[in-house]
């Protein structure tokens, strides 16, 4: 008998042709219920109730069972969904305590040049720009992200290599036990580089904007050969788990998403990041050519899942702020730290700080590293409220509080909501494309899932 | 499924069971262990789901019953139908 704690997902039941149903809130689940598994799931809805308790409480009141046989009765009423270990169930509804809050990650633009002008940059970099944070201060970031419990750190531009320190920068992330990561377009990073990066333990981040050249030459002003060339020496150097193909679709590349998972499944790419478009930055300036319609973003909706679906087992795709689209469909992948405005800060060139995901949005600024201290800036109470804020966002959303789907998409991504709205409680610009496509996912992954019990 | 609108006969799945809950219907799928809420409106839709009514016969049965005409709501059982199709309640075969 192990010692792993259980727990049910909200539960309706209904008396149905003289069997008990229970029907899971959280994944439309449904299983047929005699007393003895009834009582099972229930007693299982106190929290931190443990295999070993839950049978005692179940011997008490119907007898012994031998606790191998009990423990494959818990393992079959997980199957069924209606019963998860270890507190993986969904915490989508769930709001962390203020005791526990605190930010883990820090995201930090070192610098705003860039040898690129993406038109979709949502922070502008270009190679006349010339804002930039001095070791000093990103070091003093780092000690004070880590003094307050961080653990990750984001190096970022503009192009992070092309800042005169970045190597020295780098290593101190290392040196002081963080998990860094670089986010590059990939034009700038020679060999040497990706030997540093690797030593370092970093992982890397590379975009790409499809496999064409013409499409990426429109839209970043370089070929995709060129940046392929640099993702085949990442691989190479880093190993497939320390990388991460970034994607941003707009209108003018939308086709060529389905090229560009393909060129991942064939280079044996773990994890691609799809961060979808924001009116924000340049991109605002751009955004006739760049805006997707609503039919396109379903379109762009359908054709994730499906390929995530197949990809399952080799490529994970994330989208904004969630990790792994599926996640929320699979009880063993749900976890409560997908929202990096929970967790997470930017600091731009110029020292402004931001909530993670929300750019470079005035109403959520929270004040300048070299006006206030960053750990100052770190216990602001603004984060705290706007935490408080998130966490009641699907039950003050009115699309969202009745839909049927809102504890898979949580809302979706607040940054696009308030971004195409002005507001917090809006749902997601994605919210039809979701729609039109959760009911197949659903049953996609339930026809994947272990037979019925 | 998507044959032309008024050429459809839709089938609830053998695989599915139902019952009205308050104003509400819950269909049970039988092997996916899935099941699907419909409100009242949907859920008079699949109840005329019984392979006999195309969807013009199930538009016109339901402008009947709302007082409105069937063009008008033809498109929206189109949607519905196709979405029970996207749950997998209703029979693979059931267009002809």
């Amino acid at each position: 008998m192990t010692g792993h704690g259980y727990v049910t997902p909200p539960l309706a039941w209904l008396e149905h042709g003289g069997d008990t149903l229970a029907l899971s809130r959280v994944n439309r689940r449904w299983a047929v219920l005699n007393p003895a598994a009834a009582a099972i799931i229930q007693s299982c809805g106190r929290p931190g109730a443990t295999a070993q308790a839950i049978h005692s409480r179940f011997e008490a009141r119907f007898g012994p069972v031998p606790g191998d046989r009990f423990v494959a009765w818990l393992d079959d009423l997980e199957a069924t969904g209606l019963l998860v270990r270890n507190g993986q169930v969904s915490k989508t509804a769930q709001e962390p305590s203020p005791a526990s809050y605190s930010v883990v990650h820090a995201y930090i633009e070192m610098l705003a040049r860039c040898n690129l002008r993406c038109v979709h940059c949502f922070m502008g970099g270009a190679p006349e720009r010339t804002e930039i944070l001095t070791v000093r201060e990103i070091k003093s970031i780092i000690d004070d992200l880590q003094a307050a419990g961080g653990r990750f750190v984001t190096l970022s531009g503009g192009e992070p290599v092309l800042h005169p320190d970045f190597p020295e920068i780098a290593r101190y992330v290392t040196d002081q036990g963080l998990s860094g990561t670089v986010i590059s377009n990939g034009t700038t990073l020679r060999p040497a580089l990706l030997k540093l990066i690797d030593t370092l333990g970093f992982n890397l981040a590379i975009s790409l904007d499809g496999v064409s050249d013409a499409v990426n030459k429109k839209i970043r002003g370089t070929t995709a050969r060129r940046i392929i060339r640099v993702i085949d020496q990442a691989l190479e150097t880093l190993g497939p788990d320390r990388f991460t193909l970034s994607f941003t679709p707009v209108k003018s590349n939308l086709n060529e998403i389905e090229p560009l998972l393909e060129f991942v499944e064939a280079r044996g790419i773990r994890r691609v990041n799809i961060s979808v478009y924001e009116e924000v930055g340049r991109a605002s300036a751009h955004a006739s050519e760049l805006s997707l319609s609503e039919e396109d973003r379903v379109q762009l909706m359908e054709v994730l899942f499906r390929r995530a679906i197949d990809l399952i087992g080799k490529t994970e795709i994330d989208l904004n702020d969630t990790r792994n689209i599926l996640s929320q469909f699979i009880p063993d992948l749900c976890d409560d730290s997908v929202h990096p405005l929970w967790r997470s800060v930017r600091i731009t060139s110029s020292g402004e700080v931001f909530p993670g995901s929300f750019g470079a949005v005035e109403h959520f600024r929270l004040g300048n590293i070299r006006e206030t201290p960053f750990s100052d800036l770190l216990k602001s109470k603004r984060l705290s409220e706007l935490r408080a804020m998130l966490g009641r966002r699907v039950e003050r959303t009115p699309e969202c509080k009745n839909c049927e789907w809102r504890q898979i998409c949580r809302g979706g991504s607040v940054a696009a909501a308030f971004c195409a709205t002005g507001e917090i409680n809006a749902p997601d610009p994605h919210c039809r494309g979701y729609r039109a496509v959760f009911p197949k996912v659903a049953v996609a992954l339930a026809n994947r899932a272990p037979g019925p019990v | 499924m998507s044959g032309e609108q008024g050429t459809w006969y839709p089938c609830r799945s053998q695989v599915t069971e139902w019952r009205n809950v308050g104003q509400d219907t819950l269909v049970l799928h039988l092997t996916l262990k899935q099941y699907h809420i419909l409100n009242h409106v949907a859920g008079r839709i699949w109840s005329l789901c019984d392979g006999t009514r195309s969807s013009r016969d199930i538009a016109e049965e339901l402008a009947r019953n709302f007082s409105t005409d069937a063009d008008a709501v033809l498109s929206d059982v189109t949607d519905t139908l196709k979405g029970f199709g996207t749950m997998g309640i209703l029979d693979a075969g059931s267009s002809s």
